[in-house]
């Protein structure tokens, strides 16, 4: 059979078709607008009724890497913005190693933007939000938050090794029961659950948005469906609706990647489809003929 | 609402699921028999050491992102049988490796396992490759091994992320005959599309014990499916209850929500205002 | 069991006890049973254990440093390939080390100022307390100062060689902190030549303010400073150049291999497989953008896709793995599992087929 035989399709060729449906709309800029993303809706009604409260902050754990960059980079950056636009006081910390770079790079890229679509208005590191930095331990550290009296004592310097007690977030005492929110964006698995385990004391529990990749999604509906989970962003498609519900409400945002992405991800799955479809089919004709030429 | 503690409930129904372990460990030490459905998986596993023999190919074993873990010894068992195999019919064997821990407890069940063989003198410590601990690095020196190597038959054992599908396509790409085990759903598509054989979550606990017979892990393995009877009865009676009360409103149905989350505290005072009462 | 393989399971009980007991009791114990804490010291013990897995990542080293070092002392194959490995990985040690004792470095120049500024502060509560000291508040004023002036001239020279390029807003704040101190200084000074037993602490108070804002500022124009740097430049090429887009690359591969994959392996063979491809193409097409264009009803099916029949699935085989998993944890716990760290009895037991 040769090596171009339409029932057993060269991979470099499907390898080539994949790299055209991810790229012209990278390159053409061409977006559609998302599929609606209920999970999607209900992080940004939960985050849009919190309200700033002096004391109380949202804590925002940015547990991936460069390699989940697409989906996960996109769904913080607009969590992030929705935060910053609702002033509400921000602590980042991350228990990835690899996330380092992001909990610096993503709130000054949202800042940027915010002041220059917001002249006049400022957006100040300590104030609006806390970079803590990665924090080894995994779920032993987030043992160690509900226990704490004093958030600043636990944790006593940020990332730039400035004592905690100096900024205006932790002028006074942060536990558990200040956390208005908890999020968390993650690519990995197991760190999700240690959240959902420990993040919590007898009395009280933060409501909970999560941002995962695609992969995870199937698990993250088990706690999305029994409630410990309040709101949920279904890879880079969750990010996209939360970008369009974003600037329904704020017009003049500048555009980011999560609908640029989110386009390429929906041609890539309809080329997926065509070619599950054409390999039954050409199977199908290759088995019929086989039987016919028998 | 917290969990910081176990109520006493929650303790109650471990020792529940806990007792029968080391009732069915001792029936399996006293010699009782226990039946174990075939699983063709754990079946493909000596056909796979066979078929490398015949090839003059080496195996592969790969534990993935497994850490120190009960998933981990789940895994060590069957590598230890897989070694012994692969020390009979003088297979060369690779053990790719993410974490360092994982790396020199694998090590010594090697060992162990050439030891028990005869065969000591022929384990080849540079067997098991450290790759990285960092996931697509591991992936990507896991995938240059294979094809390096041109194995002929690819275990992957244990707790996989997002890099198994490119581990199993690696394998399927050099014509290796593959048997893949995680505890995590959903890497199960990947290795059912990529890998020949493929056990779902906790196959692979039974595995060292369909392999090897040895009465501890089969008295376990019995105890695994009896706890599941007891689970399967309370989420029964919680959905029954759940319903229950939502059919019939009017009636004052147990709260067993409240029950198994009762602290310390409550328990505690009921029994002191008993003492009192006494 | 020899005595190794008993102190192991001896160890390995206790530490287990441990953790088992400080989840299973409560917080604190009432008072009538003795009010004790279990868990007072769980953040030490934890610590701890964080502490012994950190020394892990040499076994990895030391691997490294075995497999492919033989490669290259032997002449085996793949020898250059092993050279280019070991000789990437003492770069990237040594640029790694290099980012990190700089950052310190910075820190801790940050840290000096920080802690002369709550020096500053704790001198004027102690004076406050007007409590008896070892060392009057004059002397304790004058070393204050005396540190003060050496750190004044390294923070001068730091933003006297703050990059072109330094943000007015950071070297303006700096530049505004330093002459805030310098002032403070001043008075001080004066202060003590007219007055020894120093009566005015509220400058004191704005002394740690100004320290507080220059430690600050002389960190950031630190950063800007050593971002180029060569030993940045050369952090940044491996780092943000090569590892992250590699990385990204690997996690790329999935897209190629799962549309390659899913077109090689999934034929509809059975009742079975066509009810499983219906669903597949069900999910996909409903969370795509292109979903209006065939049915506006499959974000809703696919949602019920998700809620019902894949969690059921997915909570069973949790389920099932979680005991699994519970069972071969009380095992380890109690050192009855056969396969561990030279047990004699391992493989005695009849073997397989």
């Amino acid at each position: 059979m040769s090596k171009f035989s339409l029932a057993n399709l060269d991979r470099r060729i499907i390898y080539l078709l994949v790299v055209l449906a991810l790229a012209w709309p990278l390159l053409n800029k061409f977006t559609i607008r998302p599929a609606r993303m209920k999970s999607a809706e209900a992080l940004y009604k939960m985050v849009e009724e919190t309200k700033p409260e002096p004391g109380k902050a949202a804590f925002f754990a940015f547990d991936f890497g460069p390699n989940t960059k697409a989906e996960n980079a996109s769904q913080a950056e607009v969590v992030f913005e929705h935060l910053m636009r609702k002033r509400i006081p921000v602590i980042l910390f991350a228990q990835y190693v690899l996330a380092d770079p992001f909990l610096k790079s993503i709130p000054e890229k949202i800042k940027a933007q915010l002041e220059t679509e917001n002249p006049g208005e400022v957006w100040q590191y300590g104030k609006d939000w806390v970079n803590l930095g990665f924090r080894p331990g995994a779920s032993l550290i987030i043992q160690s938050i509900p226990k704490s009296p004093n958030l600043a004592e636990t944790f006593s310097i940020d990332a730039f090794s400035t004592p905690l007690v100096d900024l205006p977030i932790f002028k006074t005492p942060i536990k558990l029961k200040d956390i208005s929110l908890l999020l968390q964006m993650t690519g990995l698995v197991g760190t999700f659950d240690s959240y959902v385990q420990f993040f919590q004391t007898q009395d009280y529990r933060p409501n909970f948005g999560h941002g995962c990749t695609s992969i995870t999604i199937p698990e993250a509906y088990i706690y999305l469906d029994s409630g410990q989970l309040q709101g949920l962003l279904e890879g880079i498609a969750g990010a996209a609706w939360y970008s369009k519900l974003l600037t329904d409400q704020f017009p003049n945002r500048a555009p980011d990647n999560a609908l640029l992405i989110n386009t390429g991800l929906g041609i890539a799955h309809l080329l997926l489809i065509a070619l599950i479809i054409f390999g039954n089919l050409t199977a199908l004709f290759s088995k019929k003929e086989a039987k016919r030429a028998r | 609402m917290g969990v910081e503690h176990a109520s006493p409930a929650m303790i109650f129904i471990m020792i529940v699921l806990a007792i029968p372990l080391f009732y069915f460990i001792k029936r399996a030490q006293a010699g009782r028999k226990f039946f174990v459905r075939r699983i063709a998986g754990i079946d493909a596993i000596n056909q796979a050491i066979g078929r490398a023999a015949e090839l003059g190919r080496p195996i592969s074993f790969c534990t993935g992102l497994t850490v120190v873990s009960p998933t981990l010894y789940a895994v060590l068992g069957v590598l230890f049988h897989v070694t012994r195999r692969s020390a009979l019919y003088k297979n060369r064997l690779i053990v790719p490796q993410n974490t360092p821990e994982v790396m020199a407890i694998a090590e010594s069940v090697m060992k162990d396992a050439y030891r028990i063989e005869g065969r000591s003198h022929e384990f080849d410590p540079s067997s098991i490759v450290f790759l990285s601990e960092e996931q697509f690095a591991f992936a990507s020196g896991y995938m240059g091994m294979i094809h390096r190597e041109k194995v002929a038959s690819a275990f992957l054992f244990g707790y996989f992320a997002a890099e198994s599908l490119i581990l199993a396509e690696a394998g399927q790409q050099v014509g290796a005959l593959q048997v893949a085990a995680s505890v995590s759903p959903e890497q199960v598509p990947f290795f059912i599309t990529a890998c020949d054989y493929t056990l779902i979550g906790e196959e692979l606990f039974a595995a060292a014990a369909y392999l090897t017979k040895e009465p501890i892990q089969m008295g376990s393995l019995f105890a695994q499916d009896r706890a599941k009877i007891v689970i399967f009865g309370l989420i029964m009676l919680g959905v029954g209850v759940a319903t229950a009360k939502t059919l019939w409103l009017q009636v004052s149905w147990i709260d067993i929500d409240s029950i198994l989350r009762a602290p310390w505290e409550t328990l505690f005072s009921s029994v002191m205002s008993l003492w009192g009462r006494a | 069991m020899n005595f190794r393989q008993r102190l192991i399971a001896i160890a390995t009980f206790l530490g287990g006890i441990y953790f088992f007991l400080e989840f299973v009791l409560p917080e604190k114990l009432p008072e009538v049973l003795g009010g004790f804490e279990f868990g007072k010291y769980h953040n030490e013990v934890s610590n701890g254990f964080i502490a012994v897995g950190a020394v892990a990542f040499a076994l990895g080293l030391i691997n490294l440093l075995y497999v492919h070092g033989s490669k290259i002392v032997f002449g085996r194959k793949g020898a250059l390939n092993s050279a280019a490995l070991l000789l990437s990985l003492f770069a990237m040690m040594y640029l790694t080390l290099n980012e990190w004792i700089t950052s310190e470095k910075f820190n801790a120049a940050a840290g000096e100022l920080r802690d002369l500024a709550a020096f500053s502060r704790q001198i004027k509560t102690d004076a406050e307390s007007k409590r008896l000291l070892e060392i009057p508040t004059a002397d304790r004023i004058k070393i204050l100062i005396t540190s003060l002036d050496s750190k004044i001239t390294e923070v001068q020279v730091t933003l006297d060689n703050a990059p072109k390029d330094t943000p007015a807003i950071v070297s303006d704040e700096a530049t505004a902190a330093l002459a805030a101190t310098n002032i403070e200084v001043a008075n001080i000074k004066s202060a003590l030549e007219n007055d020894t037993t120093f009566a005015d602490l509220p400058v004191l108070e704005k002394l740690a303010a100004s320290l507080i804002t220059l430690a600050s500022g002389r960190q950031k124009i630190d950063a800007l400073n050593y971002k180029v740097s060569l030993g940045k430049a050369a952090y940044d090429f491996v780092y943000e150049g090569l590892f992250i887009p590699l990385g990204s690359a690997m996690f790329a591969l999935l897209g190629f291999y799962i549309i390659s994959a899913g077109y090689r392996a999934f034929r509809v063979k059975s009742a079975e497989s066509a009810l499983m491809m219906i669903a597949a193409v069900i999910v996909m097409l409903g969370q795509i953008p292109f979903y209006s264009y065939i049915s506006e009803d499959l974000p809703e099916m696919r949602l019920w896709l998700l809620q019902v029949p894949s969690a059921a699935a997915f909570r069973a085989i949790k389920f099932g793995a979680a005991v699994a998993g519970l069972y071969m944890a009380i095992r380890m716990w109690f050192s009855i599992e056969s396969v561990s760290f030279g047990n004699d009895s391992a493989g005695k037991t009849g073997g397989s087929e």
